[in-house]
């Protein structure tokens, strides 16, 4: 495992630098080894995930509590006795923060006659845009489908939480001395490397959360899709979103009915900042030569055109 | 700011003419004042009252942000995770001192000698402007002493911040060693600058190609964000040749700003050799700014048609996007062209500052105003804002050392 | 014409007698129905939930919650396709199938080397729950708040914040 995770790392790397020194990203991309190029991964095939029916949950937030119990933090307040709707203040305001790494949101759609409930959490991408932004990899892929984090090595410049398109990571703003990311590590430390289900999956009284390999959960998800066609929307969440995440959506409205941003692009976020990384062997490689080159040509033209006037001369070399 | 005492002037005349190696250094630091000269003339500046208000409130501030974390003086928004303090002053105040390598090129590169009095003013700008970046973000990260982290203990190579964080201090390195003949001709150390004399073309391309590459990669950090900015506020393909190039004319209107600034308060301490070509920079410092406007509108409708978002500029968010780009680039550089036209140098200078504005204003509007433009609208704590302003005066106050004293206005006589 | 009479009887015949010999069995699993059943899965956290069958009975058939292994055939269409007659099962109650720990290591690689249709069967507090549930938010008869069928246990550790810590303000 140790050994698959310092792999996992290795990818991201390779795939940037692939975008940085083209000659041996050929070499790379040629080897058949799947995770050796970029293109070509669609995350581990031991990605666990998790897929979540919200025409199951009832918004009883155990969940929130289980997750609370599991890393030491301060238990959700406004906690029901009994199973209704939430109170008005636990509708859509809430986000995951650094006290609590799952939350459960109440939406109502015109489209459907019962409050939908929404749980939100870290979705552990299959290429992390936290993990991608990171300057000091502080994220790590495990094999098991984790995106976890080491706080030993953050500066807490909070890029991750700019990069992660669904706004999960949250930063301790309240502490001068361990100002640090928290986020849902899908349990990674103390169940999944363990082969456990995660805290909140293992407190779901409706299992509205299923646990499994994210290859097969697409399957279920399919398959609910195929065998109960009116109840669902009939796309899954999490398929294709930022290229693919470990936690997967079954929804019975569109997805922007009940919360989800639906416009988070489907290509990983790396996508979008390999076109700048491309010019950077570009400007590496050409401006030694071309300024050098301008220099030697402004030396000689001074030399050849010293009684020439100043303004004789072409303006556009300021412009550089 | 009020011109110094007669002392003052008299004392450059003593410590430029006189035989300043003979003279101590400390002398130099007090403009060869005697202390209690120099402490009146402190307090008859009014400047200086107000710059030690801002400090007075804003360091006890900055104490309560290194006690109890950046909560106390900010709204610590899990959703704006970048504010002021980095809006402004990194992203602000990078291609504000883009003006470093602009004119080295200028003077080293094309061998523009007719600009070479400014040369030294638009180094230490570029030079003030990186540190000051750096310090605003020591006050912003989370635990800024582990700043050196990315280059020592833990490296994440594919990040485009890895590549700001090693540019950043690699050209801060350049920038130093290019300011070091200037110190050194004030310290009388003529070896450290004869040898730094000898670098001098390597250290400018070697300016080029990192400024080049962190001004762009600034823009390319927000192409981690392509679905939470406003479209026409994010181009992925084009963001970093947008900061690029809006770089290049902000750091070009700084030093048209930054020079009037001097001129008018501190004329004293240039020499005729600066006060006489100034004007004529001035023009040509508008006539490649103004280039490069017109390249960056240019690049701008590119993107906009390359992203198919004509429609999105009829929104009100449109209509706030043409009002950055008509009032922070298409009015200076109308300004421009009809200013170096016809030689209105003082309306060319207002140009300038409407353009530092407006590259301010375009960079607080990338990070803040119209990121997560879905979500509410974050609106800085005054704390947040007060910390900035005590930044600023101390980027101020330092900025007016060294102008006092080393030679940047006027050349160093022995 | 005799020959009709004679098949008409006969057809009689086999159908009493059918009736006769189906009398047996139908009454062998009635007494195997039992009264209450006990729903202590989660006795760690809670009493066990009395759940009244007999009740239940009255009220639904057996095929709503039993699927196909009560004697019934399946109303469903997606199981009728295969289970088109219903047979009574050894075993019809719903831990036979549906497992306390559905989530657990090695069974997920079990599971997931199989190509079998059952792909998605819920575990067992899952179906409980969804079932009982299910029903009673739609019919809006029955209990659906947590404390309606769950006794909470006041002596052990029971977590805080499982509706349990507003319980002494309660």
């Amino acid at each position: 495992m140790k050994e698959e995770t310092r792999r996992g790392t290795t990818f991201t790397r390779r795939s940037l630098l692939k975008g940085m020194v083209a000659a041996v990203a050929t070499a790379i991309s040629m080897r058949p080894s799947r995770d050796s190029s970029a293109h070509d991964f669609h995350g581990y095939d031991s990605n666990r995930g998790v897929l979540v029916d919200l025409t199951r949950c009832i918004g009883c937030r155990s969940c929130e509590v289980a997750c609370s119990q599991e890393h030491g933090l301060a238990p959700p307040d406004g906690m029901l006795e009994n199973y209704q709707p939430l109170e008005p203040q636990y509708r859509e305001t809430r986000r995951p923060d650094h006290q609590a790494f799952t939350v459960v949101n109440q939406y109502q759609s015109p489209l459907y006659d019962h409050p939908l409930f929404k749980k939100t959490q870290c979705n552990h991408c299959l290429e992390p845009a936290c993990l991608t932004a990171c300057f000091v990899n502080a994220y790590t892929k495990t094999p098991e489908g984790a995106v976890i984090y080491n706080e030993s090595v953050c500066v807490g410049c909070r890029t991750c939480m700019v990069a992660c398109p669904f706004s999960i990571p949250a930063f301790r703003y309240d502490s001068a001395f361990d100002a640090q990311i928290m986020k849902c590590n899908f349990c990674f430390d103390t169940r999944l490397s363990k082969g456990r289900p995660p805290a909140c999956v293992e407190a779901c009284p409706m299992e509205a959360l299923t646990f499994g390999y994210r290859d097969e959960l697409l399957k279920i998800a399919r398959k609910r899709l195929r065998d109960l066609p009116g109840r669902y929307h009939r796309e899954i969440y999490g398929e294709f979103e930022a290229g693919g995440t470990s936690w997967l959506y079954l929804s019975p409205v569109p997805f922007e009915e009940a919360g989800f941003d639906t416009r988070v692009p489907r290509q990983p976020i790396l996508h979008f900042v390999k076109d700048f990384l491309a010019v950077v062997p570009m400007v590496l490689t050409i401006w030694p030569g071309l300024f050098a080159g301008i220099y030697l040509l402004a030396k000689s033209n001074k030399t050849a055109d010293n009684t020439t006037s100043k303004e004789d001369k072409s303006d556009e070399t300021i412009e550089r | 700011m009020k011109p110094l005492s007669g002392n003052v002037t008299d004392s450059i005349g003593r410590h430029t003419v006189g035989g300043a190696s003979s003279q101590r250094l400390l002398d130099k630091v007090f403009l060869g004042l005697s202390r209690r000269d120099y402490l009146s003339q402190f307090l008859a500046n009014p400047v200086n009252w107000a710059l030690s208000l801002i400090l007075a409130i804003g360091i006890p501030l900055l104490c309560q942000r290194y006690l109890f974390g950046l909560q106390a003086i900010s709204h610590g928004s899990q959703d704006y995770p970048w504010g002021v303090l980095l809006g402004f002053g990194l992203f602000g105040m990078v291609p504000l001192s883009a003006s470093g390598f602009l004119l080295s090129t200028t003077v080293e590169i094309f061998q523009r000698d007719d600009f070479r009095p400014i040369e030294r003013l638009a180094l230490l700008n570029g030079l003030l402007g990186y540190f000051f970046a750096v310090v605003f973000l020591l006050v912003d990260l989370g635990m800024p002493w582990r700043l050196t982290y990315p280059m020592v203990v833990s490296f994440g190579p594919a990040a485009v911040l890895f590549l700001v964080a090693w540019h950043v201090a690699t050209y801060l390195s350049v920038q130093i060693a290019e300011m070091v003949p200037a110190v050194s001709e004030w310290a009388d150390w003529p070896g450290l600058k004869r040898f730094v004399k000898k670098l001098t073309l390597g250290l400018t391309i070697a300016g080029i190609i990192l400024s080049t590459l962190h001004q762009g990669a600034l823009g390319a950090l927000f192409c981690y964000a392509p679905a939470k900015i406003h479209p026409l506020w994010i181009a992925p393909e084009f963001q970093w040749l947008h900061f690029f190039v809006s770089s290049i004319f902000a750091g070009l209107c700084m030093v048209i700003v930054v020079s009037w600034l001097v001129r008018k308060t501190m004329a004293w301490r240039c020499d005729h050799r600066f006060l006489d070509t100034l004007d004529e920079i001035t023009l040509g410092l508008a006539k490649g700014a103004a280039m490069a406007m017109i390249t960056y509108l240019v690049i701008k409708i590119v993107a906009i048609a390359h992203d198919q978002e004509w429609l999105l500029l009829i929104s009100g968010w449109g209509l706030y996007y043409l009002l950055e780009l008509g009032l922070g680039t298409l009015v200076p550089l109308i300004i421009f062209a009809y200013g170096v036209r016809h030689r209105r140098v003082t309306m060319v200078r207002w140009g300038a500052l409407l353009a530092v504005a407006g590259i301010v204003w375009n960079r607080l509007n990338t990070v803040l105003i119209c990121y997560n433009y879905r979500l509410h609208q974050e609106i800085p704590y005054w704390k947040e804002l007060w910390v900035v302003l005590t930044v600023l005066s101390f980027y101020f106050i330092v900025y007016r050392f060294f102008l006092y004293r080393i030679p940047v206005l006027f050349e160093w006589r022995d | 014409m005799r020959l009709e009479w004679y098949q008409l009887s006969l057809g009689i015949i086999v159908t009493i007698c059918s009736f006769v010999a189906g009398e047996p069995l139908a009454t062998e699993l009635n007494r195997k129905v039992p009264e209450m059943v006990v729903l202590d899965s989660l006795s760690n956290l809670y009493e066990g939930v009395s759940f009244d069958h007999a009740l239940h009975d009255s009220y639904a058939s057996c095929v709503e919650c039993h699927h196909h292994v009560a004697g019934q055939p399946s109303a469903d269409p997606a199981c009728s396709s295969c289970h088109r007659s219903g047979t009574v099962d050894i075993v019809v109650d719903c831990k036979s199938c549906h497992l306390t720990d559905p989530f657990y290591g090695d069974l997920l690689s079990a599971k997931r080397n199989l190509s079998r249709y059952h792909i998605d069967m819920t575990g067992l507090i899952g179906a409980y729950h969804l079932n009982c549930l299910g029903c009673h938010l739609a019919l809006t008869t029955g209990p659906t708040g947590c404390l309606d069928c769950h006794q909470r246990k006041r002596n052990d550790s029971l977590p805080q914040g499982i509706n349990g810590t507003h319980e002494e303000t309660e």
